[in-house]
Parts: C-alpha cells; structure tokens; sequence
C-alpha cells in the first residue's frame, strides 16, 4: 500500500532537520533505515536507545506531508505512559501535532479497541455503560453475588472453595465462532449447564445489562463485531494505510491477533517497535513463546545512551527472550553489589543512598532520581523464605494503598491533577470529577428517575433543575484541582464541604460508612511512593531518603541516575530473583538449562537493571552472596557489605 | 452515502415523540430517498422546519453561520420545551466512508452500517434568547462520540436559501461562492505558482496575470501621479516622527491565489459585438447561481444540496429546465448529488415522479414512496403520466375534492360559495380527472400504515341510475333504471363506487343519476336554474347567444318549469325533461355548467335547495358551516 504522503517525505534533508528539532543524533544505521522504511518491519530496539524520540521522529515525517483528510495514522501502544511519552514529543513539533486529531489515532491498544470496535457494538444494542474498570468491576461482581438471590446456588459453591468468589470477580467474555462465552482467570469448576455454571454465566451478563464491563470483555465484544460485519476490518485498513505499534513486547495474544487480523503486515504497513527483552510474564497471559516479535528480519537498535559499557554488560547478559549485545554508549558508570546480613536488612537502602551521593553527580540525581525497585511490593505466604519482598526492606513504607483511582476520591482527585497540569486538559480532569462525584452520589443512594446517577443524567438534572449547584460543584472542582492533596486535615476539611454539597444534591442526609471510606484521606504513596527528595541535610546525620520504591513492573519505561534492584522471592516462591540473575550476569549470558522461573526472574531484572545511567546497584543477602564476590569483583563490580551497627561495616 | 432518516423532536412545529402508542407522534421523523426529495405542502406546514433541520444539523458549505434561537423550540399549549433533538442517518456508506467514520458509524445487526448524526440544543437561559447550548454526537441516541473537525466538515451540506440574492452571492469579493466554487478544481493546484516575468512581460498561471496586472497598473502614468499626489500631499503630513506613511494602488491586496480568485465575477456572456454589459433578470441570474453550485456539490464529496423554492424567480419553463438539470445530477451514475427541496409550485411537483415527493401537512409529513402509500407500482407509472400541472394543485391543499369532469369542476366551487361554504378560503383544491384513475389519485392521500392524513379528500361520484320513468331513448346500454333494481342491486352499485374510501378519503355519490340531473331533481329553484342553463347551452350548439338572446332563452325558460309547477309535474318527471337535452347529446355538459356558473351567484340558493350527497361533501371538504 502506498502511503498517502509526498514522494520525498523520508529523505535525508528532512530527516536531520526533525532530529536536530528533537534532539536525536542519528549514529546507528539502522536508525536510519527505520526512519526511511515505508514498508512492515519490526524493530527490536535496546533500553534507552531513544526509541520513543526516534518514533516521533518518524510521525512527524509522517505527518508533515501526510494529504489525505481522511486517513490516518495510527499509534497504538501498550500503556498510557508510552502514549504521553509520545505526544508530548509530537506537541513540540508543529508538524507532529497534527497527529494528535482526527483522522489519526494516538493511544492505548484497549481504547483503540474501545472506541472503534466495542463501544460502536455497544452502542448499536442500546448497551449504557457505567464503567469498564476491572477493580470497580470485581466490587460490583462481589456485590452481586452475595446480595442477590438469582444466584445463590453459585454463591454456595464458591463460597467452600479457596478463591472461589474471584472466578466471578474476573469473569470475562470470550468471542469464538460460537459467540461470546464466559470464561475467568482459571478453569471453572463447573461445566456451563450445571446449575452453578449456568449461574456463572447469568451473573456476568447480569453485570453486562447494568453496563459493568472489564477491559478484556472489550476485546470479545470487538471480536464479535468484527465478524458480524467482516467489512469493518477492511474499513480499518482504509482508514489507517499506516500502523505503528510502540511497545509490542507487552501486547497480550488476544491483542496482537486482533491487530493481525485487522492489520495484516502484508497489506497494511505495520511497524512493531519494542524490546522484547522487557517483557514481563504476568499472571494472566501463561507462555507467550508463539509470539512472532520481533521477527527473523527484525532491524537492530542496540545503542543505549543510557549507560556506559559496565551496565550494558550486566544488562546483556540478562537478555533472555532474544541475545542482545547492547552496546553503552552513554555516561560510563558503577556497577555495585550490596551484600547485607540478615539483621541489616533495613540499612541496605540506606546504604544506596548514602553511595549514590557519592558517586552520582548531584544535577544528575535531581533530573532523574534514584529509585529502589523489587519484584514483590509485600511478601507472601512461605515463612521461611527471607527477604521476600520491598516491605522486607522499607517496614515503614505501605505498599497495600488502594489501588486504581476510582477506589477512592482523593486517588481521582490526583489523577485529575496530574492531568491538568501535565496536560492542560481541563475536560478530561474534570470529567474525572465528575465521576467520582457520581461514585459519591451513587453511594449515598441517590437516584434519577430509579437509575443510577450517571455523569450525563447528573448533569442534566444540575443544568436543569438546579443550576446554582452545578455552578458550585464545579467551583469546588477547579478548587480541587489546585489544592494541595498531601495536606489530610485541608484534605478532610473540604470532604465535609464536598459532602454537604452531595447532600443538597440528593436532598438525602444519611451518612453512610462507604461514603466516608470513599472520600478518606490516603497518602499518595501507592506504587510509586512520593518521598520528599529533600536534599540531604549537611553533617553527618543520615540523609533524608532520597530514593523512591515502587515495583519493578511500574519502573518501564523510567530512567534514574541510580537503580537498587532489592533481592525479592520471584514470582512462583522458589528462587530469589537477584541470586539467579547475577549467576547468569557471571555466565555473561543464560545458560541454556537455566530453568523457566530463574530465566523469567532474570527478564525482570533486566527491566529494573537498564533503568539507571550512573549506577547500578543489588541486593543480595550474604549467605547466597559469596559465590558471586570473586567473579563479579574481576568484571569491575564494587563490592560493598552492610552490616548490623554493632559490627564494624566494611567496603 | 445518503442522508437516509431526518428525525427531530421538540423543533419548531414538530413535537414530542411519544412512548406509547395512545399518544400522538408530533416529532418528525421522515425518510428520505437517494436521489431527489421534495416536500410539498401549504404554507406554515413545516416544510422549512425539515430542511433547517438538516442544515443546522449537518451545518452547510457557505460562511453563513445560523444561530439557534428561542422560537426554534417547540411550543405547546403547555410552554416551551426546553431542549430540541434533531437527528440524521446516513445509509450507504461505502468502504472509504465507514473508514473515515469508523469509530462514529452503528452497526445494528443484520443492518448496513449507519451514521447518526445528533444535535440537541437546549436553553440556557429562557431570558436571553441567545443562549442556547448545542452539541453534535453520533450513536442512534446521540451519546456516542462527538464529530469532529473533517469528519464534521464532510458532511456539510449546500444550502440555498429562498430568497436568495443570487446577483450578490456571485459578486467578487472575500470570501465569494464563486472563489470557493473556483477552488474546489484540484487543478487549481498549479495557478498558485508566479510565473510573471517582468523581462518578458508574460504570465500563465492566476497568480502570475495578477502580478503582471498589479506591475502594470503601477507603471500606468496616470496612476503613479494619483499615488504621487497621495504620498507627498497628503500621507507625508501624517508621519509622526520617522516614520513615512506610503500608499500603493493595486487590483488586491496580496497577489496570492484566493486573492485573484475572490476578484473574479460570474456573469453571462455578452453577445457578439455588444460590448456594454446588460444586466439579465433575476431569474437567470438565479439559474446561473444553481448552476455554479451543482458545480461545487460535484467536485465535493458528500454531497448533499437543500434547496428552499427552487422556483424563486423562474417562469414555469425555466422550472421545468431546473428540475430536469437537478434529476439529471440526482441519478448521475458516479456522483449522484442527494437533493431536498422545498417547492409551492405545482410545475416542479408535476414534472416529478409522485414517488419523489413529500406532503407535509400541519407539521407531519407523509412520504410518498411506494412503501408508505397504498399506490401500487402501476399507479405510479400513471401518475407519472396524467398528474400535470393542474392536478398538482392537490398537493398543496387543505382538502381536495376530486370529480370526473368539467361540468363539476366548474360548477362546485360556484354552489359551495352560493351556499356560504367558500372553496378558496377552506383551501380545497378541485381535481377533475375525467373518466379514468379516480381511484389512482385518490391513493395518493392513503397510508400504507393506516395513518389518516389531515388533508379531507372527497371523490364526488355519479351514481349513474336513471331515476323510475325516464324513457327508453334516454337510457344508454350501461345506465340502469332504478325501477328496474332491486335496492341490494343499488347498494351493491353504490358501495362499489366506495370501495376506494379509506384514511382522509371519503367518497360521495350522487342520490340518482349524473350531477346535472340530481340538481336539476334537488329543488324547483335549480330545476329552472339548470332548465335555463341547459336550454342556453343547447342553443350554443349552433350559435353562441348573445346578451338578448340568452335573457330570451331563460326567461323562456323560467316560464316553462314555473308552469310544469303550477301543471303538478313532479319534480323527478320535470328533472329527466330538463336533462333530457344533455343525455340526447343536444347540449354540451361544460357548457351548460358555464351558464349554470354564472346563474348561481343571483339564484338566491339555500343550503337544503342542493341535493343531498352535495351538501354533505361541502361540509366534509370546507368543515361544517360557522
């Protein structure tokens, strides 16, 4: 298919003069090669290559002598991060900032789905929906479940098995050519024509009819109404002549069949970007080994300006879905082990820090943070095992925040915040308002005309019938926006003013436990705790902490001066995750019988240990650490040991 | 793509939609064919209501921006609804259409993806009539996404207004139709390059003659002295401190492409030899400035042309053109260009397939396709063929009273008014159809869906039974003699002559014989009306009579029937005497009723002197009596 652009939309000339707009110096061929490619190809591409600077360069090429008014250009990505990483580079350049509208489509692979396939569906069988939320959908599951007669023979089943009631929780539609089915995170217990299977099923349409959707559901329903009008498919190649998938590596089997199905690489030119070594293996998506990223002819981008050669060493040797000789090219900088007794565990951040700050240079620290990462953000349930997770190491740091913003207002009151200010989108904060407006209204019992208080019915209500209100409600939405959310008494003070006002809304004045959980104060320090990066005090009293925690899984796609990856128990319990990796760091790639959990331990590390540019730091507890001393000191590791205070420390 | 289904609720004279089913339906909703849509109907019927519905809906191609104002809501005995929903639905989307609205169309199953397109407005603030809030969405309910920027722009439609000023709109100017028109030439591409060269003195491309006549008239003598005289006499004085104001006299401002374009005027060509320019009249200019848009409409891609009273300014030939030119466009093979349009004219609505054509009537509308009406796929091709312009009246009347010849054609319309019901101000339309397809027209006003229609159709019938005692010579081979029938035999006549009764269409058939010999039969006042009358007209036969003679003739008549009287000569007896002449074929029916016509207004008639079956039709079509 040929691209409707100009004929020189990739040459030379053009190519410098956006890469020196952006700030991208162009030294790997295959740099090039992509940028002039107008063909499907695949692109594994090394942490801190400058992948996401070089995929804007190639939209604005695009995009400034793209002609056709019609026809876009599509982005998909796998998270939001990726799709604000690359706007915002596109913002800056005029030419690229026409891409940010229609025709063209930035975003998420799931609200890609959404709106061009589910929500169309959706809409065309009357469908309202009230949230597609896997978190308020497992409350409304639960709910469901243990309130309503309709399944009661179900509810007892599950009630006598251990996890029982998450089967409905996680219960989602699954398109096949006999139609949509129910299926959950494990096999049911029950075949679909028991009693309890037929409840199982009853239930998740039941929730469907109330408009309660998860987000796989939104893949079955785009699934179904691809085949219902196998057109559509069609339509969805004239639409996008051209496709570019950032962060492929993440994209789940049901995701990248649909994007095949719809984008053939043989008909449409389909770009797949990403770096298959960061995969991360998740509970849901079991072996992920059929998957065709990066193909046989896949170009290369191995640079990183990221680090040095010491950390592209470690890092290369952790590549464990595709060898990969990453080349550091960047600042040149310090590998270290931190080897810690049992009785120190708490000094061993500490201790990273109180390095950082001396080998990391102090602009450098404060551009990019150092941060603490660990596989487990709690520990498990073995005993015996030490240390298990991130609160092993940090006991005063909670990591059991309630996740997901609509759990709470004040999470919803934060996003909202991030995204007015990071993007001064005032609609889509405000239209985050006033859903957790509605979640409060909705709890209180309030209802319009029997059903429930959806954003649009509230607003209607408000702009009809009581103006003055709406107008306060709003005003209390631009105070929020701008008020400071880490203060919990200003926080609680406006929760009575905000209450107060739902009350006059709902013209109900019942206080009710579940509002009051909904509107409580929490700290912001969920999965990425936001310690004060005060500098460190003068003297020799220790530092304020410095570093944030959060789990490796949340650290994609960051950059930090200095990365401590803390020894975590890996996913299945058995091996220690840093243990594994650094025998494979010594081997200097992974042993062929390495087994699965020590290889997908390994895959891991590797995200969290290509995060830093100036130091790379683990953890690792002494009594497994000796083995490593001798062989990691002879790769120009430091060594360093913490020890309980009344022992001497050493280095 | 065709814009498909119009449906609005709450705007102007349309109302609510109803929930169940006891209600009446006051929304529009109203579907409309691919090619050429007419809507035709008396005035205030709601027929512009349906085209703005679109246009503000859809918004049109021209700078001109619309405001919703308070009196587009709906008003009821109960106030003014506070918000108005308007929606249209494209059908026929083709592959590149469902791509560029992908994520916007609705695929309803077993259904050809659609496109809804949504406006609701809704008051701010009842006080200040300008505040109206309006949002566009897609989704059959109007709660999908919003349609934006090109997407937006696609649709656009062409509007051309009633009275429209097409001199002004083909003016040069910012921002003219005529620029616009210009551009939408993908050649127009190349013009935008200068290719003046000044060495040589030549120019290609727009841009260049531009430039080449802006270099031009800087050179001219007198010109430069005009600008001279401005810079050192007048601007100079001007200058504050440094600074040096200096004027320049050029054709425009910027020499660039829009520039040269937006100079350029539509006109008609001069005729040979003549150089002054004459101005050619309204209509003219009117076809000229359709002309120019069709132009646009096929260079565009959704095309979509509203036209309010085509008509505007044409005489009825140049009508006729323009409707062939836009049926032309409308089933052009490869850009089919959809046209609604509004008409009075009953030219336009009969040089129409009756398929084409909307009635509306007091804020409902009732499409004429074959799905909607009981007319079969014969009537049509019928229709097509004998609804000329006369009978095209019909569409545009309150009620229609349909008749089989000349005679009642003339005379109706005098006895109503005789008898106080006027035709003319009750809007009743008569439609002689002569002898064939009663039943066809009669159709036109009967809804597939039983739905009766607020237009009163009376088809007036002969019952055609000579009364008992006409003589034989009197009787042709189909008349039957009433002596001669038992009365099932009669009502059994009688109800096949009703059988096309249905919906607004109610069929009255004459109390004996034909329409002439039941007046004749209904009073001694029209006996000897119809008596003098028919005498007149068989005198005619020969010679036309003069003043003198016709007051001869009826005199001589008003004699004759005022002695059959006074003799005790029943009144059926005298009535197949003064009939006599016209069933004999001694006098001509139009005729007689042309005498008749001119009698009636000094005959002092009274309601109960008109026979039965009269009397009821008048108050069917005029409404009961004030």
């Amino acid at each position: 298919m040929t691209l409707p652009c100009a004929p020189d939309a990739f040459d030379r000339a053009r190519i410098a003069a956006h890469a020196q707009n952006l700030g991208l110096t162009l030294s790997h061929p295959d740099q090039l090669a992509f940028l002039e490619s107008t063909a499907s190809l695949d692109l594994q591409a090394a942490p801190g290559s400058g992948k996401t600077t070089l995929l804007a360069l190639k939209l604005c090429l695009l995009a400034q002598t793209w002609h056709a008014s019609l026809q876009g250009v599509c982005v998909l990505s796998h998270t939001n991060t990726a799709k604000d990483q690359i706007i915002s580079r596109l913002k800056m350049q005029p030419a690229g900032r026409v891409l940010l509208q229609y025709p063209h489509f930035i975003g998420t692979i799931q609200s890609f789905v959404n709106s061009f396939f589910a929500l169309p569906y959706l809409r065309s069988r009357n469908c309202e929906i009230q949230f597609i939320d896997d978190d308020q959908y497992a409350l409304a599951a639960l709910d469901l479940l243990q309130k309503s007669n309709q399944f009661i023979t179900l509810r007892y089943f599950l009630e006598k098995r251990r996890g029982g009631e998450e089967l409905t929780q996680t219960a989602h539609f699954v398109f096949d050519e006999t139609g949509l089915q129910v299926k959950a995170h494990k096999d049911l217990p029950f075949g679909p024509h028991t009693p309890s299977g037929k409840q199982f099923i009853g239930l998740k349409r039941e929730l469907g009819r109330r408009g309660y959707f998860r987000y796989a559901d939104m893949f079955a329903f785009a699934a179904k109404y691809l085949s219902e009008n196998p057109k559509l498919a069609e339509s969805s190649r004239c639409r996008f002549p051209f496709v570019l998938l950032d962060e492929m590596q993440d994209t789940s089997q049901v995701q990248e069949d649909l994007i095949t199905h719809l984008f053939p690489s043989n008909i449409s030119v389909v770009q797949r970007v990403g770096d298959i070594n960061q995969r991360i293996f998740s509970d849901s998506d079991g072996d992920g080994s059929s998957r065709d990223f990066p193909n046989a002819q896949a170009m290369d981008l191995p640079v990183s300006q990221r680090f040095g050669t010491k950390i592209a060493e470690a890092a290369t040797s952790l590549t464990a879905h595709r060898p990969q000789e990453i080349i550091g090219d960047g600042p040149e900088g310090v590998c270290a082990l931190l080897i810690f007794d049992r009785e120190a565990v708490h000094r061993v951040v500490p201790e990273f820090e109180r390095l950082v700050a001396e080998i990391v240079p102090a602009d450098m620290l404060a551009a990019a943070p150092p941060k603490v990462l660990g596989c487990r953000k709690v520990p498990g349930t073995s005993k015996d095992k030490f240390p298990q997770s991130l609160a092993c190491y940090l006991p005063d740091v909670s990591f059991l925040g309630k996740p997901g913003a609509s759990r709470d207002f004040i999470s919803t009151a934060r996003r909202a915040q991030v995204l007015w200010s990071a993007y001064g989108s005032s609609s889509e904060a405000v239209s985050l308002l006033w859903d957790g407006a509605c979640i409060t209204l909705g709890r209180l019992g309030f209802k319009i005309n029997e059903r429930r208080p959806t954003k649009s019915r509230v607003k209607y209500l408000l702009d009809n019938e009581n103006r003055p209100l709406g107008i306060q409600l709003r005003e209390f939405f631009l105070f929020l926006l701008s008020a400071d959310l880490n203060d919990r008494a200003a926080w609680e003070y406006d929760m009575i003013g905000f209450t107060s006002l739902l009350h006059n809304i709902s013209g109900q004045d019942t206080e009710k436990e579940s509002l009051l959980d909904f509107l409580d104060f929490s700290s912001s320090n969920e999965s990425d705790a936001v310690q004060q990066a005060e500098t460190p005090a003068a003297g020799n009293e220790p530092a304020m902490r410095i570093a944030q925690a959060s789990s490796i899984h949340n650290a994609k796609g960051e950059t930090h001066s200095a990365t401590l990856i803390l020894e975590c128990l890996e996913r299945t319990g058995h091996k220690y995750d840093v243990h594994e990796s650094l025998k494979i760091i010594r081997a200097g790639s992974i042993p062929l019988k390495t087994p699965k959990t020590a290889r997908s331990a390994a895959q891991l590390v590797f995200v969290g240990a290509t995060r830093p540019t100036h130091m790379l730091a683990m953890a690792i507890l002494r009594e497994r650490a000796e083995e490593h001393v001798d062989e990691l000191r002879a790769k120009g590791w430091q060594i360093h040991y913490v020890t309980h205070p009344e022992s001497q420390g050493e280095s | 793509m065709y814009l498909a289904e119009i449906r609005a609720e709450n705007f102007r004279i349309y109302g609510p939609s109803t929930k169940n089913k006891d209600e009446i339906d006051r929304s529009l909703h109203l579907s409309l064919g691919k090619g050429l849509s007419v809507m035709i109907g008396e005035n205030d019927s709601g027929k512009t209501a349906i085209i703005d519905a679109i246009r503000l809906c859809l918004l049109t191609t021209a700078n001109d921006y619309s405001r919703i104002t308070l009196d587009d809501f709906y008003c009821s005995k109960e106030g003014r609804a506070s918000s108005f929903a308007i929606t249209c639905k494209f059908h026929d989307l083709d592959s590149q259409e469902q791509a560029a609205f992908l994520e916007l169309i609705t695929v309803v199953p077993g259904e050809a993806p659609a496109l809804y397109v949504t406006l609701k407005a809704q008051i701010l603030d009842p006080l200040k009539s300008s505040r109206v809030s309006t949002v566009t969405r897609t989704g059959p309910d109007g709660d999908g996404p919003a349609l934006e920027g090109i997407a937006r722009d696609y649709l656009r439609t062409t509007y051309l207004k009633p009275l429209r000023d097409a001199e002004g709109e083909l003016r040069p100017g910012r921002g003219s139709r005529l620029s616009q028109i210009l551009l939408s030439y993908p050649q127009m591409r190349n013009e935008e390059k200068d290719d003046f060269d000044p060495e040589k003195d030549t120019a290609k491309t727009l841009v260049g003659l531009l430039k080449r006549t802006e270099h031009h008239i800087s050179q001219n003598s007198t010109i430069s002295t005009a600008r001279e005289d401005i810079n050192t006499n007048y601007l100079q004085k001007f200058g504050i401190g440094t600074e040096e104001l200096l004027s320049a006299i050029t054709v425009a401002g910027d020499s660039t492409l829009i520039r040269a374009l937006e100079r350029l005027e539509l006109n008609f060509a001069q005729i040979a030899g003549n150089e002054e320019f004459t101005k050619r009249g309204l209509g003219y200019s009117n076809a000229l400035f359709m002309a120019a848009e069709l132009l646009l409409l096929s260079n565009s891609p959704g095309p979509l042309l509203l036209i309010e009273e085509p008509e505007a300014h044409l005489h009825p030939q140049l009508q006729s053109r323009v409707m062939e030119l836009l049926t032309d466009r409308a089933s052009h093979k490869e850009h089919p260009v959809q046209v609604v349009l509004t008409t009075h004219s009953p030219n336009i609505a009969a040089s129409l397939p009756v398929e084409n054509l909307t009635l509306v009537a007091r804020g409902k509308t009732y499409s004429l396709k074959e799905s909607e009406t009981k007319l079969d796929s014969a009537d049509y091709a019928f229709l097509h063929r004998f609804l000329d312009v006369t009978k095209s009246n019909l569409f545009f009347a309150r009620s229609v009273a349909i008749v089989e010849g000349d005679a009642e054609a003339i005379l109706l319309p005098a006895l109503a008014n005789a008898v106080g019901h006027s035709f003319s101000k009750a809007g009743v339309s008569i439609v002689n159809v002569g002898h064939v397809g009663l039943f066809r027209y009669a159709r036109i006003f009967q809804r597939q869906d039983g739905d009766v229609m607020p237009i009163k159709v009376a088809c007036i019938r002969d019952r055609d039974i000579a009364p008992p005692g006409t003589p034989d010579d009197m009787l042709k081979k189909k008349i039957p003699i009433e002596s001669s029938m038992t009365s099932e035999a009669i009502l059994e006549r009688v109800q096949k002559l009703e059988e096309i009764n249905g919906g607004s269409v109610l069929t009255f058939v004459s109390d004996h014989w034909t329409l002439e010999y039941d007046l004749a039969a209904a009073s001694w006042k029209l006996a000897a009306l119809m008596h003098k009358s028919i005498q007149a007209a068989k005198v005619s036969e020969y010679k036309w009579p003069d003043a003198e003679r016709l007051t001869e003739i009826e005199a001589k008549a008003a004699t004759e029937v005022q002695n059959w009287k006074d003799a005790g000569r029943s009144l059926v007896d005298v009535a197949i005497e003064i009939y006599r002449p016209l069933e004999k074929g001694n006098a001509s029916k139009p005729v007689a009723a042309q005498f008749a016509a001119r009698l009636v207004p000094a005959a002092e008639l009274m309601i109960s002197d008109l026979p039965v079956y009269l009397r009821e039709a008048f108050t069917y079509v005029c409404g009961p009596m004030s």
